[in-house]
């Protein structure tokens, strides 16, 4: 996936020869999007523009706008007057002597003029060994870690990855394998050239043409001496892409965008760099880029462009759209903005949503994603028979208040906050997540919750936040998970090189090390990496300690660098601030990003802990806006899950329609997803127990309550009353799987994808179906116990009380006259009436409708 | 019989070949498979399952089961079908430009005429068929200097020989003037040797990656002419560049080394490959080849004198060994068991004498393994006149036929130095002490330089790391036991000797001149290191350099030091030769070595 010389030799000869057609035509492309439109104008940027020294280039863009406001992409259609001091193809400027003239550029009937210096032409311009040749190697791919630039390189040649280590580059390049590489005689017998030309066999192959432009710099660096750039050469600081957002619309054959890369240095200087930086796409099955940036659409769907140039990456966002045959938008209900964003975008690429759910998907679907529950039988005859236009916004409200929820998405936090039994005692792991429960059941901020977490210090018997640091034992664990839960990102391969898919440096990881780099964990005094589960470990500091990056040895600074602490001051605290500051770019949108994926099945950007540049999300506008609410109301969890639930867009049906059924990603229509494991051997137990026996351990924590807020009670007595409570607790949240503090890891939970909490990675959690999960459905110990014991539950029911009981409880829905019809004859022809309920209650749970979600 | 319109035809249809010419294989054909098409279709990478690198592979159906080549018939053969193929994609060399009208014509007549092969093996690798290249003319001066990867005095000292771009150049020592320019040579020459007679150089190099070469120039034609030939003898042709050439001392055989791995015997008299071995898994640096033959044999304790005390092995396995060292100077070094005898020549004709005899007393197994040495000299040697003249005798009636072979030392960027006999490239052993986990040699160092001890049976090898180790070579063959305990067999520094030398980098190359190692490296500093005699100080933790000689500041390729003056040089990546008085260190000349650059 690079901007390779090999990869579509096809689209850039077509174009060369198509825009010599125009302008000897001087007519518009017939496989431009403009033959429908009608340009009002053409707009030409730069502008102006100075292109300094004889290898100066510069990219420029001419967009036609129509009169509806659609901007089109006219750069290989119009056409540039000749000039003295400037040579134009395909819209890309090339320096040719100083001066100063304006440049006519025309399509059909529509001009723009610009404006162009060219100086110091004649002046010596060394190619600058970072800012070109390193960028050009980046660019053919030389240094990519399947070739030179991974450990030990290839064929003697070793590169850094993407060229973030330039000091490493200069030793193999310039003096590397007895200077094999370079032969500043006769710079075209250097194997840098020869090699990448297929002139020798070359297991890369061929990556550069002779007549190319990075070919002929190539050569002039090897020919100026293989010279490095002095200590004090500008570096550059940013770099900036146009358009970094479009619509287009592919019009009879493909729709095209010519991209323009500028960089900016430090000292003022701006270069152009389109040729070369490197192109890629998030998303190339619907569209190519090729090596001089140019974008073409071959299907609807939306690609980030990602341009890479050396440490610098920058994303560009094209949607591209096309017209389906048939399609006819009909508007679909909005609840609240939630809908308005989807639908605009579904609208945009022509999928037409489905209609709403009923009644009994709708109610099923709720308690399993905010309780982890099944409906009980009552709860559904009570929702199905409701006639209020508001039920189900009511019914959410009851859920949100239920402490199911809170447990469940108390389980869903300590599964990235890896609360296990390894590392905790059992006691310990439930207080810890106790106290994760307490902060979703009163709806503490989420700011709050986080700094608190990230802050704690002091005995983790006592604080319980404190054991974030206990669990995650050491300060790159910390780093790591810090930044995969709450900042969406993947940092850990920034550990050894630059990020090459982002634009986390080797340095940044080391700057949130050093955040956490303070913390000293000790038992008893003593320092202690790996405590015993069960052991009091105590949280502490040692303020000033810092990590060092080791490639470099240089100790870096806390994150952020920018701000000023005090040396007393732990540095944890501004990195909170800066992490929970309402526009910090990754904390609100990773946070809703997760709530939606919870939801919906799927994440806006996905996976939810890998937010890059280079993995957009799928509605950026939703995504943005979510945040912004959940900013602006405290980091309120409730609210945006709230928001997100009462959305016509959570409540869709599953049924795919003609016109959305190969959408996967816009939520045209809900999601079937098979039950977690946990909510899996929920349902089941719930299915087959009936709710009396969790009624009753309810009852039996009511009334321990009751007897401990007695204030008659003596030592004793209390302490017996303590005990009860605490066990009777402990009872009621053992029961169900999804309201544990921390896994029970048995052999059907693991089928289903139960996670060990050893990462905070998302993954964890599996999703792929096995055969050992169907093993497990048919033949389980504990399918096997349980259908026992609902059998036991049903059998003193008549024969149509039964099918109907089972249906609801199973299915959460009233059954059907033909399903009953067939149970009463299962019923009565068996010999074995206890056997026959068994095999009813076991084949309602291998069925697709109850181990999915619809 | 083809008739006159059809004559017509091929005439006008036969470019440069001429009239009813033959398409060779070997000159038209083989080049343009070796450039074009063994990138993707040779042992290494086989795409589509078919490979050319022979010409029985040629002929031969890869994955698709179309057959290639099918004699008299180009359109069923499917190399012409895809060398002619319409579309890009499909068309070979894929993903590359097409083959140009005139060579795809010769395939086409060359499969007309019958796709016969003119080489003399089948199954030879194609790029062996290529014929030595013809190199061109170097430029008349030179825009920039060029890295000098070798130098070589000549045999008066009063002129120095340093390698330059297709050419060997001649520098006066004296002046630092150019005094010849001998051309048709490689593009890069890495290598330069003296025949023992000194009447021959043989010149190694090549082009990186693709070529290598040995050339052998006459010396005596040098001095006659000031336009001397360029028509050099070629020795052999290699896929790559050949770095470091070695001659026996009896001149028979030449040595060489490259970046193809390999190492490869050349017998001189008729110029013919006798071996070739590829041990190596990284470029061999540099070898050398010992002045001393070594053979051994096992015998049968019965004959064991009682003389003789067995240690458990041998006892064990009802037999022990006899070793015998045959040195050029006549000397020689014969053990059985437990006893070794080492002698010393005096005078021309008449036979050596005893020197020393060590009582070897080896004890344990695995971890106890233990060997002690006591040695007696001077007067002891007398109480030991039994057993001395035991071994002597041993010496005289060692059998002709199991006379041994010299070793060829290799230094490769694998980290190892290979041990081989001389005789036929067998690996005798592999010396892995420049890898170590533990201890003050901890390192993993890839190596630049070997070089034989004269009058001894220690090799000195270095590159990477702070040291340069001393060795022998049949004792690290007996001590190359099992990972478990060869940690702490190399910790005992009876079996290695270490001279520090602590180069802030590595070592590039190594020269022994008399006692004497000198050694360049990558900072750009030469010192000479004592290696026999008083001043010899072997020590892991004491840097130990006798000379120092200032000048250089750069990566540095090449050393040399004159036999006949106290002189030595050094160049390397400025292009630079820095001339010194080996004695007192004082720079006696310096110049770039190119013919008068152009400042630009």
């Amino acid at each position: 996936m690079n901007g390779a010389m090999d990869r579509r030799p096809k689209v850039r000869s077509m174009a060369k020869p198509l825009a010599n057609a125009l302008l000897f035509l001087g007519l518009m492309a017939t496989t431009s999007s403009a033959d429908d439109e009608r340009f009002e104008r053409i707009e030409v940027t730069p502008t102006q523009m100075t292109l300094a020294g004889q290898r100066a280039t510069a990219q420029l863009l001419v967009t036609g706008v129509a009169s509806n406001g659609h901007v089109v992409d006219l750069t290989r259609e119009a056409t540039f007057s000749e000039s003295d001091v400037v040579s134009i193809d395909e819209g890309y400027a090339r320096s040719k002597q100083n001066g100063q003239d304006s440049i006519d550029v025309r399509v059909g009937e529509l001009q723009a003029r610009i404006k162009i210096t060219v100086s110091q032409v004649a002046e010596p311009q060394p190619v600058s060994f970072r800012w070109e040749t390193l960028a050009i190697l980046t660019k053919q791919g030389c240094n990519s870690g399947s070739c030179h630039g991974k450990p030990n390189g290839r064929g003697a040649l070793e590169l850094s990855l993407n060229a973030f280590d330039s000091k490493l580059d200069e030793r193999s390049l310039v003096r590397g394998s007895f200077v094999r590489f370079t032969e500043p005689l006769v710079p075209e017998q250097s194997l840098l050239l020869k090699k990448p030309t297929l002139r020798i066999p070359h297991g890369g192959g061929k990556r550069l043409r002779t007549d190319d432009e990075p070919y002929s710099i190539l050569r002039q660096w090897i020919y100026e001496g293989c010279k490095i750039d002095p200590p004090d050469f500008p570096v550059c600081v940013k770099v900036d892409l146009e358009p970094r957002r479009r619509v287009i619309r592919l019009a009879d054959g493909s729709g095209q965008q010519q991209m323009r890369v500028v960089a900016y240095f430090s000292d003022g200087s701006t270069r152009d760099v389109t040729r070369i930086a490197t192109f890629t796409l998030s998303n190339d099955a619907i569209a190519s880029v090729d090596p001089a940036g140019l974008v073409t659409g071959h299907g609807r769907g939306q690609t980030a462009v990602v341009v890479r140039y050396l440490d610098d990456i920058a994303s560009a966002y094209f949607t591209f759209v096309q017209d389906v045959a048939g399609f006819e938008w009909k508007d679909a209900p909005e609840h609240n903005y939630v809908d308005r964003l989807v639908n605009q975008k579904l609208r945009q690429l022509q999928y037409q949503p489905s209609g709403s759910c009923d009644d009994a998907t709708f109610l099923r679907r709720l308690s399993l994603d905010v309780r982890g529950l099944l409906p009980t039988p009552n709860e559904v005859t009570e929702f199905l028979a409701d006639d209020a236009c508001d039920k189900r916004e009511k019914l959410i409200e009851r859920f949100l208040d239920s402490p199911e929820y809170a447990r469940f998405w108390g389980l869903k936090m300590a599964d990235l906050l890896r609360i296990n039994q390894t590392v905790l005692s059992p006691e310990q792991a439930t207080a810890y997540s106790r106290w994760v429960f307490e902060s979703i059941e009163t709806n503490e901020p989420y700011d709050q919750f986080v700094t608190k977490l990230l802050t704690a210090a002091g005995d983790t018997s006592e604080v319980q936040p404190a054991n974030f640091f206990r669990v995650t034992s050491d300060t790159k664990m910390v780093t790591e998970s810090v930044a995969q839960v709450f900042m969406g990102s993947r940092i850990m391969c920034a550990q050894c090189h630059n990020h090459p898919y982002e634009s986390w440096t080797q340095d940044n990881y080391y700057q949130i090390a050093s955040a956490f780099h303070e913390i000293e964990r000790t038992l008893g005094g003593e320092k202690k990496k790996l405590p015993a589960p069960g052991s009091d470990v105590t949280i502490g500091l040692m303020p000033g300690r810092a990590m060092s990056n080791p490639r470099t040895g240089i100790e870096q600074p806390p994150w952020p660098t920018n701000v000023h602490r005090s040396p007393e001051e732990d540095n944890r605290v501004a990195f909170v601030r800066w992490l929970t500051s309402p526009d910090n770019a990754y904390f609100a949108r990773v946070a809703v990003n997760r709530i939606w994926s919870h939801l919906m099945g799927r994440g806006l950007v996905e996976p939810v802990d890998d937010f890059r540049s280079s993995n957009p999300p799928v509605n950026v506008e939703l995504l943005d806006a979510l945040a912004q609410d959940f900013a602006k109301s405290g980091f309120d969890r409730k609210e945006i899950t709230r928001t997100i639930l009462n959305s016509q867009t959570y409540q869709r049906s599953s049924d795919a329609i003609k016109f959305n059924e190969t959408d996967d990603e816009l939520f045209s229509h809900a999601r079937v997803r098979l039950l977690s494991a946990e909510q899996l051997q929920d349902a089941i137990t719930r299915f087959c127990d009936g709710d009396d026996r969790f009624q009753q351990l309810e009852q039996e924590l009511a009334d321990a309550k009751i007897e401990l807020a007695r204030d008659d009670l003596d030592a004793a007595t209390r302490e017996e009353a303590v005990k009860g409570h605490d066990a009777a607790r402990q009872q009621l949240s053992s029961y169900y799987m999804t309201q544990q503090p921390y896994p029970h890891l048995t052999t059907f939970l693991r089928a289903f994808g139960q996670p060990e909490r050893v990462t905070a990675c998302v993954c964890e959690r599996r999703s792929e179906a096995s055969l050992d999960q169907t093993l497990q459905l048919m033949n389980s110990e504990l399918v096997r116990k349980l259908v026992k014991r609902a059998q036991v539950r049903l059998a003193p029911l008549l024969d149509e009380e039964l099918a109907e009981q089972v249906y609801l409880s199973a299915l959460g829905r009233p059954s059907r006259e033909q399903e009953r019809t067939e149970i009463r004859k299962h019923l009565e022809a068996a010999d074995n009436r206890g056997e026959a309920i068994e095999d009813l209650v076991w084949a309602l749970v291998n069925t697709n409708e109850f181990m999915f979600q619809h | 019989m083809p008739d006159m319109r059809s004559l017509l035809v091929i005439t006008l249809c036969l470019p440069a070949t001429g009239f009813g010419a033959e398409i060779s294989f070997r000159r038209q054909l083989a080049p343009i498979l070796a450039q074009r098409c063994l990138g993707c279709h040779d042992n290494r990478k086989t795409e589509g399952r078919y490979a050319l690198h022979t010409f029985e592979l040629f002929l031969k159906a890869g994955e698709s089961g179309e057959i290639p080549i099918v004699a008299g018939n180009p359109n069923d053969s499917y190399l012409f079908e895809k060398l002619t193929d319409p579309d890009d994609d499909l068309r070979m060399p894929q993903k590359d430009d097409a083959l140009q009208t005139e060579e795809i014509e010769l395939f086409k007549q060359w499969i007309e005429q019958g796709a016969t092969f003119d080489g003399p093996n089948k199954s030879d690798r194609i790029v062996t068929l290529l014929p030595p290249r013809e190199h061109p003319p170097p430029p008349e001066v030179y825009r920039v200097p060029i890295p000098v990867f070798a130098i070589k005095f000549s045999l008066d000292g009063k002129s120095l020989f340093t390698g330059g771009w297709h050419e060997l150049l001649v520098w006066d020592v004296e002046s630092g003037k150019l005094k010849q320019r001998i051309t048709g040579l490689p593009q890069r020459i890495q290598c330069i040797e003296y025949t023992p007679d000194g009447r021959t150089l043989a010149i190694g190099g090549g082009a990186p990656g693709e070529y290598g070469e040995i050339r052998l120039v006459d010396v005596d034609n040098l001095a006659a002419t000031e336009q001397p030939a360029s028509n050099h003898e070629v020795l052999a042709v290699w896929e790559d560049l050949v770095l470091d050439l070695a001659f026996t001392g009896d001149a028979r055989s030449l040595i060489a080394s490259g970046a193809d791995n390999s190492v490869r015997a050349y017998d001189m008299t008729n110029r013919q490959e006798s071996w070739r071995t590829t041990q190596h898994v990284n470029w061999v640096t540099a070898v050398d080849v010992t002045d001393y033959r070594f053979a051994e044999q096992r015998v049968s304790n019965a004959s064991a004198h009682a003389l003789f005390t067995l240690n458990e092995y041998e006892s064990k396995s009802g037999s022990h060994i006899q070793q015998h060292w045959d040195f050029a100077d006549s000397s020689f070094i014969v053990r059985e068991a437990n006893w070794e005898l080492e002698t010393v020549a005096v005078t021309k004709g008449v036979p050596p004498i005893a020197e020393s005899l060590t009582k070897i007393t080896i004890t344990g197994i695995g971890k106890t393994y233990k060997v002690e040495r006591e040695t007696f000299s001077g007067d002891s040697l007398r109480s030991h006149a039994e057993i001395i003249e035991y071994l002597t005798n041993l010496h005289e009636t060692w059998p002709m036929e199991l006379s041994g072979s010299e070793f060829v030392v290799s230094s490769s960027m694998d980290r190892t130095v290979k041990v081989f006999a001389r005789l036929d490239g067998q690996l005798f052993t592999t010396y892995k002490g420049h890898r170590r986990e533990f201890g003050p040699l901890a390192g993993l160092h890839r190596l630049f330089g070997v070089q034989s001890e004269p009058n001894s049976r220690r090799i000195w090898s270095g590159g990477e790391g702070q040291h340069f180790h001393g060795w022998n070579p049949v004792t690290v063959r007996d001590e190359d036991g099992t990972a478990a305990d060869m940690e702490a067999r190399f910790a005992k520094e009876y079996s290695v000797d270490l001279i520090r030398h602590d180069f802030p980098g590595p070592v590039f190359s190594i020269h022994r001149s008399g006692d004497h190692l000198l050694a360049a490296s990558a900072s750009g500093q030469v010192k000479q290191f004592s290696i026999a005699g008083p001043n010899a100080v072997f020590d892991v933790d004491k840097v130990s350099a006798q000379r120092t000689y200032d000048g250089h500041h750069d990566h540095l390729f090449a050393i040399d030091a004159s036999n006949s003056r106290p002189l030595v040089a050094a160049s390397g990546f400025k292009g630079e030769v820095v001339i010194w008085n080996q004695e007192t260190t004082e720079v006696l000349n310096r110049f770039i070595a190119a013919p008068t650059i152009e400042i630009e």
